[in-house]
């Protein structure tokens, strides 16, 4: 009885360490994607060195069908830049994939426009656009990013594009 | 002790099988989830034949972020299907290329490129037989073996600006 009993209790606690292993990287590596994404609503970029690896690179798509690699500094400006043009700018988290050392996740930025963007000068308006992103963890900080988002939406909102 | 040993000995015996059954039915499932993602994207492919009815269920909606207005906007499966017969017309011959998928779950998040020859009239203008490339982002949400809905963003801007179809941002301080 009492062997039985130990039988049953290694089966029953044994998996957990293992897959609670797994899963927890996973949800790990899912805040560390989520604290990117909420680093565009804060434009709090000093954090920046506990969510990015120093060597990250963001590979935004360009229109000669390839993908131009940026690198940190850059990326943080952009943010940067954003932040003097739109204001409050909220970003949610729609859903998030993750396996392996990647994670996708699918946000909405609604912001409003108070400052020069791209010629324009301040309008009020809200906008709001969405976009998906993926994450190549390692080494618990980002690496790598590849991210696709709706820039038509966003300048037409402006009245940049027709 | 000898029993304790000879308990763990069973019962990681007992337990091994059963968890690597349940690890490899799980990493089946995601496998078979992500071939299904990417049949999907052969539904872009000019060069595949695949059938939508393998792969898409008859409930299937598309959300896609990639239009002026804000938010997104919601196809049923035969207006989706209605998009990729319009797209066939215009760029053709279109290769889909898969980058890489993430599964977790019921989802799959796949990152795709499409290269496409501008090959009949779109939006009033004129084919020029030109080829693009423009890259994105889709993800799948699979139930009993077909996809029923879907999340895409797509490069919409730098396709319509390498079309000539968007007027370029002017600066007033230019």
């Amino acid at each position: 009885m009492r062997r039985f009993f130990m039988m049953v209790m290694i089966w029953a606690i044994c998996p957990i360490p293992v897959l609670a292993q797994d899963s927890e990287t996973l949800e790990a590596n899912k805040a560390l994607a989520r604290q990117a994404q909420q680093m565009w609503s804060t434009g709090d970029i000093a954090t920046a060195e506990d969510v990015y690896a120093s060597a990250y690179v963001n590979h935004e798509a360009a229109d000669d069908g390839k993908t131009r690699p940026v690198d940190l500094k850059t990326y943080l400006a952009v943010i940067a830049d954003f932040h003097r043009s739109f204001n409050p700018i909220d970003v949610t988290v729609l859903s998030q994939t993750a396996e392996a050392d990647m994670v996708a996740t699918r946000w909405q930025l609604s912001a409003v426009h108070t400052g020069d963007f791209m010629g324009v000068a301040a309008t009020g308006k809200e906008i709001v656009y969405g976009g998906i992103r993926i994450d190549r963890i390692e080494n618990g900080r980002i690496a790598e990013s590849w991210g696709n988002w709706n820039k038509f939406g966003l300048l037409s909102q402006l009245g940049l594009v027709n | 002790m000898n029993k304790i040993a000879t308990s763990f000995a069973a019962g990681v015996m007992a337990l091994s099988p059963a968890a690597a059954l349940a690890a490899k039915d799980s990493a089946k499932l995601l496998e078979a989830n992500k071939a299904l993602a990417l049949e999907a994207q052969k539904l872009w492919d000019t060069g595949l034949k695949v059938s939508a009815d393998d792969i898409l269920a008859k409930t299937y909606v598309n959300h896609q972020d990639t239009n002026r207005v804000s938010g997104m906007q919601t196809k049923d499966r035969d207006a989706y299907l209605a998009v990729i017969e319009d797209f066939e017309r215009t760029f053709s011959p279109s290769e889909v290329t898969i980058h890489f998928q993430v599964a977790e779950g019921d989802k799959v998040s796949t990152m795709w490129s499409n290269t496409v020859t501008f090959s009949g009239p779109f939006m009033g203008i004129e084919p020029t037989n030109q080829q693009y490339t423009y890259h994105g982002i889709q993800i799948d949400r699979i139930e009993d073996g077909r996809i029923v809905e879907s999340w895409v963003n797509w490069d919409k801007f730098d396709l319509f600006n390498d079309l000539g179809l968007v007027n370029e941002p002017v600066s007033p301080t230019s």
